[in-house]
């Protein structure tokens, strides 16, 4: 009776052994094969499954999260309405000033013939779902390659730069946000012109790093993609500067950023077409998200 | 038969809700993991060898609607799949307080595995903050929409255990 059930152990663990080096198999092919490798092309095919049913989740939960919204709203002081008021007055007067320069500036640039410098060419896409697991900062969208739209595609939200293409399905793109772990994009501080790299990070924030000590650096900085690395262009806004710190003897600031778009009420996105493709230091080409 | 059905059934509802529901009732970022509770309550009904197979397939199925490697999930949720089942088929007979622990420390521990696995595989980020910002909150959630589902799931699953209210908790 007793090595009856030794055997059964024994098999219950010989179970478990095989699934887990079947597990470790599957890491290692996965880390082994290209983009277009079979293991790739079944979670393509597992999201373009799974991309219709959140689309349903979407639609079917967007009265009630707007419910909640409405409740959250509610708790808005009436100091907070004050400032916010105020804030419109501001943001009302800057808008008309800005329009001024904006339109001389077109003038200028007309007269270089370069009206095109800022002038991405994309297409308009809707968000379809939302992060499906809490590691994963990734938006689906509806268009994909039958679009033309290609992995490494930068995207952008109404407010700015909101990430870019990392997988491609034929209707549908998953879009790795700026806020993600795996993000990085070369930055500049508009005011000052010192650059970094703004990172994302486990807990969905968005960092900004490799800022020297000695710059200035003041809360409500703007940030922008600094174009290098020829990934994402030039100018496209990133964030807000929302903290500003400095340990002892560190050679860097650490800086803490207000992303340009909120993940949870982004509803429509633009990916931009046609940017160069990406490079890296040493010059080669790559279709990775990086 | 109707066993592998109701197994496929379950996996396929867990599929359904972890991408059509979870990420829209996140809250702060911070989304259940619907497969845990399948693995963790298939285990205990059905034993350790079912519990590791069901938990290398939903450990896949999470891993292939995720955007990193193929596997980390796939590993962790076979552990957990394995560890449950051998803690034995009678956990329902015992009410509810014992199954929910259970379900409470599994759902903690595949977090914390996971994760684990995420930084060996490379992710470069501060472990005590993901644990307390993702890890946690995670877990937690998880376990809160394990208590509200388990009595579906154990209607479901173990037809001779009948668990119509949460008087046998108390």
């Amino acid at each position: 009776m007793r090595i009856a059930r030794q055997e059964t152990n024994n098999r219950k663990i010989g179970w478990l052994l095989l699934f887990v080096a079947l597990a470790i198999v599957l890491m290692t092919l996965w880390s082994r094969e290209s983009d277009t490798g079979p293991l790739h092309r079944v979670r393509v095919a597992t999201q373009t499954v799974a991309t219709p049913i959140s689309h349903v989740g979407k639609w079917t939960s967007t009265p009630v999260r707007g419910f909640f919204t409405w409740i959250s709203d509610l708790g808005v002081t009436r100091g907070q309405l004050g400032e916010l008021q105020d804030q419109n007055r501001e943001l009302r007067a800057r808008v008309v000033a800005l329009e001024e320069t904006r339109l001389e500036n077109v003038r200028l640039k007309n007269l270089v013939n370069s009206t095109n410098a800022q002038g991405y060419k994309g297409v308009s896409a809707t968000v379809i779902g939302l992060p499906a697991n809490t590691w994963d900062q990734v938006l689906t969208v509806d268009k994909g390659s039958n679009d033309k739209i290609a992995v490494g595609m930068p995207v952008l939200g109404s407010y700015g730069l909101l990430g870019q293409v990392v997988e491609v399905g034929a209707n549908f793109s998953r879009v790795r946000l700026t806020t993600d772990q795996k993000s990085g994009v070369a930055s500049l501080i508009q005011n000052g012109r010192k650059p970094g790299i703004t990172k994302g990070s486990v807990a969905g924030d968005l960092t900004l790093e490799f800022v020297s000590a000695e710059a200035t650096v003041t809360q409500g900085d703007v940030v922008v993609s600094s174009g290098i690395g020829g990934i994402y262009p030039k100018g496209l806004l990133i964030g807000e500067v929302l903290e500003v710190s400095k340990e002892t003897n560190a050679l860097y600031k650490t800086i803490r950023l207000q992303p340009a778009n909120d993940v949870n009420t982004v509803e429509d996105v633009l990916i931009l077409t046609d940017t160069a493709p990406a490079t890296d230091t040493l010059g080669t080409t790559s279709t990775k998200g990086n | 038969m109707r066993k592998f059905f109701s197994v496929v059934g379950v996996l396929i509802a867990g599929f359904l809700l972890q991408v059509g529901v979870a990420p829209y009732i996140s809250i702060g970022g911070v989304s259940p993991n619907f497969f845990v509770i399948i693995v963790v309550v298939m285990a205990m009904t059905n034993g350790s060898s079912e519990g590791v197979a069901i938990g290398f397939i939903a450990g896949m199925l999470l891993d292939l609607i995720g955007t990193g490697p193929l596997g980390p999930w796939a590993l962790v949720l076979s552990i957990t799949g394995y560890v449950v089942g051998l803690l034995g088929q009678n956990l329902f007979a015992e009410g509810w307080l014992l199954p929910v622990t259970v379900l409470s420390i599994a759902s903690l521990f595949s977090e914390l595995l996971s994760t684990i696995m995420v930084f060996v595989l490379g992710t470069e980020a501060p472990f005590w903050r993901a644990l307390m910002s993702q890890v946690f909150p995670t877990a937690v959630y998880t376990i809160f929409i394990s208590v509200l589902l388990f009595p579906v799931l154990s209607k479901v699953l173990r037809e001779d255990v009948k668990i119509a209210s949460f008087k046998r908790f108390v």
